[in-house]
């Protein structure tokens, strides 16, 4: 009880946070008038991914080598590592070796010919150079495969082969050989099904890392893009890539993802979906603050921004971070298609917005508390169809709603073939025969039905999930109180929209710190030889992106 | 002290839940649990009580399933009360009616003329603009019968009595005879100390009526009386009647007719205006929209010229005090378009549309002067507003009341200037002589 009183008197009594900030994100010139502050120094390394365990060194002795690899792979039990013993001559002398993949993970034709084959025949022919040692001789002479490492350690050879990787072990050195010889099955390059678009590059993300990096690096062509990998994951250790272009994003930034990928503690890494979720500002907003893109042009547009972008491998979603609001709103097309089309397809999305938050709670609050505001035609067509209607409105509503989310689950889970027969309940049942069972008045099913569309119609996804949990809480305070209802979930909602950050950035950034000129280079889209500024809320190095006059040609 | 953030979150929901419940949900009603008042009745029955009688729309009739019938009547429901007041009569008359009755929709508010002479609307409206309920932009009419008016004025181009009454009421910003006479208006101006109210006129037409004169001796005399004032070489309204609801020269199955206005001095009514004069109303008050106006051919007599006019800027006035006594200067500036010229003489010509412009400009002169006058003189009463720009000749709040303008009214003067232009005329270019 007393816990309970302390809380009301938390929030009723206002008393002042204390004023240690998170993160802001700042602009980089006033970063570095500050150098004495030391929570403004920007470390210079990058963080060494940490090893699963304590660095076992390699033996000398092979057969101690194959005895640990046997045990680490648990051998006779694992059925899909492969472990081949072989021999190598060198001036005469027979050594052994042995080299250990995993089955089908790895490209087999790389290990048949660049390995195996120099291994163990071409070994025996002689040589007119002075190599004196076994290593020398193994790694300029016989392997043939460009990505090789040399390791002096177990765990490093581990990483390696559990990543698609070979190592080869002779005796008598305490080395290992490691060569990148990834060949899995995945994905080809495909259409991105998420963020289709009829204008603009139709390919998508994959879910390998180096594929998804080389798409970017394609777009983009620019040597500043920085590919830096940061392991995640205490057992998985998935290889994740933050990606910016040093000359353009804020250091600060780059710093504070680095921190926060790097220091998250987690077994297994699957998708950024996680990753997502771990490392943004606060997990209890109805909203994403962290926006993901399967397309590489959007991300590539981001990073020409200044901001950052995180890949993890076995992903086909890029991160990209920080965003505002306005983000949410926009698709990947309002980069490609001229400007006035992507003005009306925004004002339209913006509608879609509040017509998905806030269509059922209005017309509650107005057929119930405010029936003066109805015109008298449209009111008494109501009060019609709702005479034989026997629940309240609110029941009402709240049925519809509920069954056409039912419908919306229901349409996900259901197999392609039998699919239509959804539509059919779905349309039939629900809609047709609910009014004329006089369960739901027919007014209804028009305002579920564009509630739904609206929905449908917001471009990022999480943010269109967020709206459709907040649209019961606005039906409830519609139902409750009326327009004052609506009133007051409005300013909450604004406040907590205000109080958002995303990775420092303000969530609505060009209107609640104004920045001058926010509506007409934010939310309305120019031209685009009038765009010549990047986002000033991120902060980037270089805040031009193209000279006050980009169309030369036109100066005569 | 460390709740989970959760925690927090759900008793910010508790509190906000518990209280809104506490404090909300008390006016909460269903579409379906109320009627709606479309019309209001006031008639006299003594000093104290009034009928009263509410015309409400029957919502299934109007529904498309039986639009079909023909039972249109059944669209409405009528019913009379006598009682001291609209809101106790409202609390009366719900003992016969299942759904509760709601004001949030009546669009007219009539008066008998009985009530309106003898000064007691007030006492009817009063309690109005206290609740919520009532719409403060109801049209305030006067009708000889207020039951009889809304008994008999059905709809008979639509099925909606509602929209029947709110389109009739919007009709003056095409025909500019009546005006917008809202309840608002009216409260506020008959508390007003530089402008007198004015309402609607509204009367059951008379199917089939001859159009003579004769039943109307007052207003008959008026009409000499004003043709007498007028000197015999300005050009008159061509159409000489009294043109005023009820004795409209209209025949019509559409019974509810509303001309003219009814003019008061507080809330007391101390005479009418017929269409003619409520278009000089609207043109000296800068409401006027537009209006097709026949004006006498300034040529060749008995045919008229038909215009188009328009009003595209607000009067200007200007308003001198001389010992007490106003002189008020009108500039009105119309613009028209030549809609039909009867007698085919081509207008067009230049010289020609200076002589028709210069009628015109004399034509529109007079009846604004008569109208004045008539204001001034015979019912002592600003409805046009003048109040509001003598005004600014006073320093102070106090000296201004003290002028008393509403009493110095029936002391003015008037001179109108008429700034007339006619810009346009039509698709036709010169007119050629029927052969």
């Amino acid at each position: 009880m007393g816990r309970f009183v302390d809380v009301i008197k938390k929030y009723v009594f206002f008393k002042e946070l204390p004023s240690s900030e998170d993160f802001i994100l700042k602009e980089p010139a006033y970063e570095y008038s500050q150098v004495d502050d030391s929570s403004c120094k920007i470390s210079e390394n990058q963080p060494t991914p940490k090893p699963k365990e304590i660095k076992i060194n390699i033996s000398k002795k092979i057969s101690e080598n194959i005895d640990y690899m046997k045990k680490v792979y648990n051998m006779p039990l694992n059925s899909d590592i492969v472990l081949k013993e072989i021999e190598i001559t060198f001036k005469g002398k027979a050594y052994k070796a042995f080299i250990i993949f995993f089955d089908s993970f790895t490209n087999s034709t790389f290990i048949n010919q660049n390995l195996l084959t120099p291994l163990m025949l071409l070994s025996s022919i002689d040589i007119k150079s002075h190599i004196n040692t076994v290593s020398e001789f193994v790694e300029k002479r016989l392997i043939s495969y460009n990505q090789v490492e040399k390791t002096n350690n177990f765990p490093d050879a581990i990483n390696m082969i559990n990543f698609g990787g070979c190592a080869v072990f002779i005796d008598t050195i305490a080395e290992a050989f490691l060569c990148d010889v990834k060949g899995w099955e995945h994905r080809t390059v495909g259409r991105p099904n998420t963020e289709m678009v009829i204008r603009g590059p139709q390919e998508g993300f994959v879910e390998v890392l180096r594929i998804n990096t080389a798409l970017l690096r394609k777009i983009l062509m620019d040597e500043d893009l920085i590919i830096e990998n940061v392991y995640v994951g205490e057992r998985s250790r998935t290889p994740c890539a933050i990606c910016y272009i040093n000359s353009l994003a804020n250091d600060r930034l780059v710093e504070e993802v680095r921190r926060r990928v790097s220091s998250v503690k987690i077994d297994y890494l699957f998708d950024s979906g996680e990753l997502e979720q771990l490392i943004e500002d606060n997990t209890y907003l109805p909203n994403p603050t962290i926006l993901s893109s399967e397309r590489p042009d959007r991300t590539a547009f981001f990073l020409s921004q200044g901001r950052v972008v995180i890949l993890v491998h076995g992903s086909p979603f890029a991160l990209i971070i920080p965003i505002v609001h306005n983000d949410l709103i926009e698709t990947a097309e309002d980069f490609h298609i001229r400007f006035p089309y992507v003005n009306l397809l925004k004002f339209i999305r913006f509608l879609s917005l509040f017509l998905a938050l806030l269509l059922p709670g209005l017309y509650i609050a107005i057929t119930n508390y405010h029936q003066e505001m109805i015109p008298t035609d449209l009111l008494l067509s109501i009060e019609v169809s709702r005479e034989k209607v026997p629940f309240p409105t609110i029941l009402e509503i709240l049925i519809m709603e509920i069954s056409f989310e039912l419908i919306r689950e229901a349409g996900i889970r259901i197999p392609a073939p039998i699919g239509p027969t959804l539509g059919i309940i779905g349309a039939l049942i629900l809609g047709e025969a609910a009014v004329s069972a006089s369960i739901v008045s027919p007014i209804l099913i028009i305002i579920v039905a564009v509630t739904g569309i609206g929905s449908f119609a917001v471009p990022n996804f999480s943010l269109a999930f967020g709206f459709r949990i907040l649209r019961f809480m606005y039906i409830i305070l519609g139902a409750i109180a009326g327009f004052f209802g609506i009133t007051f979930g409005l300013f909450v909602h604004g406040i907590v929209f205000a109080a958002e950050k995303s990775f420092g950035v303000p969530f609505i950034a060009p209107f609640a710190p104004k920045t001058s000129h926010a509506f007409f280079k934010n939310f309305i889209r120019m031209p685009i030889w009038k765009q010549d500024k990047r986002p000033d809320f991120i902060n980037p190095k270089d805040i031009r992106r193209q000279p006050k006059i980009s169309r030369l040609w036109k100066k005569r | 002290m460390i709740v989970s953030n959760f925690k927090k979150i759900i008793i910010i929901i508790l509190i906000f839940i518990i209280l809104f419940s506490l404090t909300g949900c008390y006016d909460f009603t269903e579409v379906d649990e109320l009627t709606y008042i479309t019309a209001i009745g006031v008639d006299r029955i003594d000093d104290i009580t009034a009928k009263i009688t509410f015309k409400m729309i029957v919502p299934r009739s109007i529904s498309q399933e039986s639009s079909n019938s023909s039972n249109l009547n059944k669209s409405s429901l009528i019913i009379t009360v006598e009682e001291q007041s609209i809101l106790s009569a409202i609390n009366m008359a719900n003992t016969s009616i299942s759904k509760r009755m709601n004001l949030s929709h009546a669009k007219i508010l009539v008066f008998s003329k009985d009530i309106a002479q003898k000064g007691n609307i007030s006492k009817y409206i009063n309690g109005l603009d206290r609740s919520k309920e009532f719409r403060p932009d109801a049209y305030v009419l006067i009708s000889d019968n207020a039951e009889k008016f809304l008994t008999i004025s059905n709809p008979i181009l639509e099925i909606n009595p509602s929209k029947y009454y709110e389109l009739l009421m919007n009709s003056y910003k095409d025909t500019g005879f009546t005006t917008n006479s809202i309840l608002f208006n009216f409260l506020y101006k008959s508390k007003s100390l530089e402008i007198q109210p004015v309402a609607i006129l509204a009367e059951i037409g008379t199917l089939q009526k001859e159009f003579s004169q004769e039943d109307n001796n007052d207003s008959n005399e008026q009409s000499k009386k004003n043709n007498e004032e007028k000197p015999s070489d300005k050009p008159k309204e061509p159409f000489n009647g009294d043109l005023k609801a009820g004795n409209l020269p209209v025949e019509s199955h559409a019974q509810g007719e509303i001309m003219g206005l009814a003019v008061f001095k507080g809330t007391k009514m101390v005479g009418k205006l017929n269409g003619y004069e409520t278009r000089s109303y609207l043109m000296t008050t800068g409401q006027f929209e537009k209006s097709n106006i026949s004006i006498p051919d300034p040529l060749k007599p008995n045919h008229i010229v038909g215009l188009r006019v328009k009003q595209p800027h607000k009067p200007k006035i200007k308003i001198n005090l001389e010992n007490g006594r106003p002189h008020i200067n009108i500039k009105i500036m119309l613009t028209a378009d030549i809609q039909s010229i009867q007698s085919e003489i081509d207008y067009e010509d230049e010289n020609k549309l200076s002589i028709l412009q210069d009628t015109a400009k004399i034509f529109f002169k007079t009846n604004i002067l008569n109208y004045l006058n008539k204001t001034s003189k015979e019912f002592e009463s600003d409805i046009t507003g003048f109040g509001k720009y003598a005004k600014n000749k006073f320093i102070t709040w106090k000296d201004w009341e003290d002028f008393k303008w509403l009493d110095k009214y029936k002391d003015a003067s008037f001179s109108v200037d008429i700034d007339m232009k006619i810009k346009r005329t039509g698709f036709i270019r010169r007119t050629i002589l029927t052969r």
